[in-house]
């Protein structure tokens, strides 16, 4: 018998994964070279599925699909524009106070064309809730203008402590809203279970408090815009550490960056 | 029996919706998920025999199928089959303590029957069961134990006593058998 012909015995068995797994590699090897045995193997793997089909019953509980659609609403966007290309447009040295507000708002207007973009790709009947989701992210990103603009926020550049490579961040704070923005440019990447975490260090030289977790993307930025749970906290400066993935209370680990001036 | 979610039925086609998951759009997602998660929720089921774990399956799969769409071409096979064999391998991965591999695998999986919708979907299943109980025993039995068990013909062979030609011969002849009551 050739070989052809005792690979091709063997696609019944492959196709309901009964091989063991030198032998599939070796079948694979051959399905590579054989349009015949792949045609085959595509109807033998139909035939497999008629006996998949067999097993169908209840149907799954609804918490499945929650959790299915939260999960890729948390995945990173499939957008033409990304975040990065954004930080790109103003990586620039930090020396001047209005082409950093002209290079944040042209940030803004991109983020905000980019969910605009987002959302007009949607359907157009969308239930009251996603509405609803719609006008209060509008809201936060006015709320952002308002914190870029406001007089008393503070602009500062954060710099790593190491000699390189070189993670930059930038953040903006108004202890009047209490709101703060935070972007972020060279982070080292995370294993799964950390995140990095951004403290407020008090001008009254109380604790570092909590300031929002965030992760870098696959070229290492990350953009964070977060309300703090109190208003009217003067900041002596801000530092990032890097904590477990939900975020500490305190800083459980030594200073990755900090602001400086 | 209630195959799928509560939600309208969508009557675009399987490889419409594809495209607009690829562009981003989670809707389409939504519609995909209700018309198919009931096959691979009843495939992993009935292979772990574990409703929370059956729920980690049909999650992952749908996820697997959001981040890497492309992995399924539409003009090679029909998505309800290709997903219930990925329910299948992916179910078996988690049986046998395996790290479920994070590509899915692209060969394509042809299927003659229509399954788009839930009428006909629970058409082909009646029509599916009638087949298999009309299969010889030691077929049926060999198809069980190497699709919903995850067993290899080596140790199905070990397990019934059977030479390993017998299992070939088996598995094989009730896969065909399976094409032809439903065409």
């Amino acid at each position: 018998m050739t070989d052809h012909a005792q690979f091709a015995e063997l696609l019944a068995l492959y196709a309901v994964g009964a091989l063991e797994a030198n032998e599939a590699s070796d079948l694979e090897a051959h399905l590579r070279t054989c349009v015949e045995c792949r045609d085959e193997l595509t109807a033998l793997r139909g035939d497999a599925a008629l006996l998949a089909l067999s097993a169908v019953g209840p149907a799954p509980p609804q918490r499945v699909r929650q959790r299915l659609m939260a999960a890729i609403e948390n995945e990173p966007r499939k957008q033409p524009i990304s975040p990065r290309f954004v930080l790109g447009t103003f990586r620039p040295r930090w020396l001047s106070f209005a082409p950093i507000a002209a290079a944040l708002l042209l940030a803004i207007f991109s983020l905000l064309l980019w969910r605009v973009d987002a959302r007009l790709q949607r359907r157009l009947d969308q239930t009251q809730a996603e509405l609803e989701k719609t006008q209060s992210q509008l809201h936060s990103a006015e709320e952002l203008v308002a914190l870029l603009h406001s007089p008393d926020s503070m602009h500062l550049t954060l710099v790593s402590t190491r000699e390189r490579p070189v993670p930059q961040a930038h953040a903006v704070y108004s202890p009047k809203m209490g709101r703060l923005f935070l972007m972020a440019s060279h982070l080292e990447p995370l294993p799964k279970d950390k995140a990095y975490e951004l403290w407020l260090l008090p001008m009254n030289g109380g604790a570092p408090m909590p300031c929002g977790t965030f992760w870098p993307n696959e070229k290492g930025d990350a953009m964070m815009y977060h309300p703090l749970s109190e208003a009217g906290v003067e900041a002596k400066g801000f530092a990032i550490t890097v904590e477990p993935e939900g975020g500490s209370s305190a800083p459980t680990s030594v200073i990755q960056m900090i602001s400086s001036g | 029996m209630r195959l799928s979610g509560t939600q309208a039925p969508n009557n675009e086609t399987d490889p419409a919706l594809i495209e607009r998951i690829r562009a981003g759009d989670e809707t389409a997602m939504a519609d995909l998920y209700d018309r198919y998660a009931g096959i691979v929720y009843g495939v992993a089921l009935r292979v772990l025999g574990d409703a929370g774990a059956a729920e980690d399956v049909l999650q992952e799969v749908f996820l697997q199928l959001w981040r890497n769409p492309q992995a399924f071409d539409a003009n090679r096979g029909k998505l309800p089959a290709w997903l219930a064999v990925i329910a299948r391998n992916r179910a078996i991965d988690h049986l046998r303590k395996r790290p479920m591999e994070n590509d899915i695998e692209e060969a394509p999986v042809a299927s003659a029957v229509d399954l788009e919708n839930e009428a006909a979907q629970r058409l082909a299943i009646e029509k599916i069961r009638g087949a298999l109980g009309h299969l010889p025993q030691e077929q049926r039995k060999c198809l069980e134990m190497a699709f919903f068990q995850g067993m290899t013909h080596t140790e199905i062979a070990a397990k019934t006593g059977e030479p390993l030609g017998t299992i070939k011969t088996r598995i094989r002849a009730g896969l065909l058998a399976l094409r032809k009551a439903v065409l």
